[in-house]
């Protein structure tokens, strides 16, 4: 085994054991903090791969803005109280019958995929540049339309907290 | 990588390590005797010759405090809350170019690693520097704190964004993302002059991303005490200093690098080897002197005034910025 496999299971168990504590945490602060631990392991992932760009964008958008806003939101509404059990208890049956559907499916679907099998190709490091042609070339239009999918969810976002403030 | 390279390697991260250590007590004493100059005092003046060692025993005094954790805190977070200022702080030297290439032996070059996406490693680093002052806020369970963690919070994610775009201006001028290519791109003509405005941006944004004096409002003494740290002791409140004159450091070597043109400069008679490392260090001590002069001069903002000078004048700046750079760099190529 040789030190990106070592530091590959180190960081997918790091990852998962995050991930774990995002759904279990009773803390919700917990929670959010597991999460960002997550994203940043999947960016060490990406290391690995020799996906630098991709792992410093996910670090920077994912692990820097996504999970500090989510903290910053956590802060501004904390009482300090860990919420207690669960109160809707007719929900659990339902919750389950839906976990079930979603085990089944994914299973399905990781059994039914095609892995591949033996040794990684040796993965060639993509420079920037190259990244950035391809994005703006071949794929400009699809690129184009997230953003244009992004500023509306942005718009929306800032009418919606518009208006409850006009109201008063 | 065979054995020679490696003890190279070790061996650079050892001075950067001691480096990072050092820095701090060296600037806080800088800080302290040029802020007294200013204010016509002398400054610290009694701990070993013209006090040059009050730092040390500013130092010893740190880390043999008891390390109080207050018992309404949040035991794990509070913990390890410093590290998260600390580890960023750190990390972000390995890509820093301290000179050019030079001839130990071999052929080497005065940083750690030469990435490829340099720039964009210290800027995500810098995203990450987020999650000490909210941390430590968050889990010391005091309202002086949770100020303080939140406006840090909120000054650092907005003026993030116009450091990207100041950066990314240099980008498109240099045609790279490393670091090093920046600045060999710089070898005729250092970036400031063409970029004059995002260098502006620039230093503005790396003053209150660093948290000085004139936008340190996350740790203003006036109102909130200490902010986010008001409930640290001992060594793991010296770790928010090494991180913060830490951070200034690098703040300096950034611009020195982007638009200073970093190991660029004639060769200076005398030292013609390390010319390239004087010239680095030159540019920066200079940049640092400018923070603590920033300090001794301006007063601080009001909050709202920081947040609408970032996304109100700052950020279309950066935008405008960009955009003429880009149009610039297309007419000429």
């Amino acid at each position: 085994m040789n030190f990106a496999a070592v530091l590959f299971y180190a960081f997918s168990a790091i990852a998962i054991v995050a991930a774990l504590g995002t759904v279990l945490a009773r803390n919700i602060v917990y929670a959010a903090l597991s999460l960002v631990g997550t994203m940043v392991m999947i960016a060490g992932i990406f290391f690995i791969l020799h996906a630098d760009f991709l792992a410093l964008v996910q670090l920077l958008i994912y692990a820097g803005a996504v999970g500090v806003l989510l903290i910053f939101g956590l802060m501004l509404t904390n009482t300090g109280q860990p919420a207690t059990g669960p109160k809707d208890r007719w929900q659990r049956p339902i919750a389950f019958v839906a976990a079930m559907a979603f085990i089944l499916v994914a299973g399905y679907a990781a059994v039914s995929t095609d892995w591949m099998q033996g040794v990684v190709p040796q993965l060639e490091r993509v420079p920037p540049a190259v990244l950035a042609s391809s994005l703006f070339r071949n794929w400009a239009l699809p690129f184009e339309i997230a953003s244009l999918v992004l500023l509306v969810a942005m718009i929306g976002a800032i009418v919606i907290s518009r208006r409850e403030t006009s109201n008063d | 990588m065979d054995l020679v390279s490696t003890l190279a390697l070790l061996a650079k991260g050892l001075v950067v390590l001691l480096i990072f250590l050092a820095a701090p007590l060296i600037f806080v004493l800088a800080e302290r005797k040029i802020l007294g100059r200013i204010q016509s005092r002398r400054g610290p003046n009694r701990v070993g010759p013209l006090g040059l060692f009050q730092t040390v025993a500013d130092g010893i005094k740190l880390g043999t405090k008891e390390d109080i954790i207050p018992p309404a805190a949040d035991r794990v977070v509070f913990w390890v809350a410093p590290l998260f200022m600390v580890i960023p702080a750190i990390a972000a030297w390995s890509v820093i170019p301290f000179g050019p290439m030079v001839e130990i032996g071999r052929e080497t070059g005065l940083w750690i690693t030469n990435l490829n996406v340099g720039i964009l490693f210290v800027l995500a680093l810098g995203s990450l520097n987020t999650y000490g002052p909210v941390m430590s806020g968050w889990s010391s369970n005091s309202k002086y704190a949770h100020f303080g963690a939140l406006r840090s919070g909120a000054q650092i994610i907005s003026y993030e964004l116009t450091l990207g775009l100041a950066v990314l201006a240099v980008v498109v001028y240099a045609g790279s993302f490393s670091l090093i290519d920046i600045v060999e791109s710089q070898r005729h003509m250092w970036l400031v002059a063409p970029q004059f405005l995002g260098f502006l941006i620039f230093i503005v944004s790396g003053v209150a991303e660093t948290n000085r004096a004139p936008f340190d409002l996350p740790e203003a003494e006036t109102e909130i005490v200490a902010g986010y740290f008001v409930e640290y002791t001992g060594i793991r409140f010296a770790m928010f200093f090494i991180a913060e004159y830490a951070n200034m450091f690098l703040m300096s070597m950034l611009v020195t690098v982007l638009y200073l043109g970093g190991w660029n400069g004639f060769t200076i008679p005398g030292l013609e080897g390390v010319s390239g490392v004087v010239w680095t260090m030159a540019k920066a001590l200079t940049l640092m002197f400018g923070y603590f002069w920033l300090r001794a001069t301006l007063p601080r903002l009001r909050y709202d005034q920081l947040m609408s000078f970032c996304w109100k004048i700052l950020l279309p700046l950066g935008v405008l910025n960009l955009l003429v750079a880009s149009v610039l760099r297309m007419v000429w190529s």
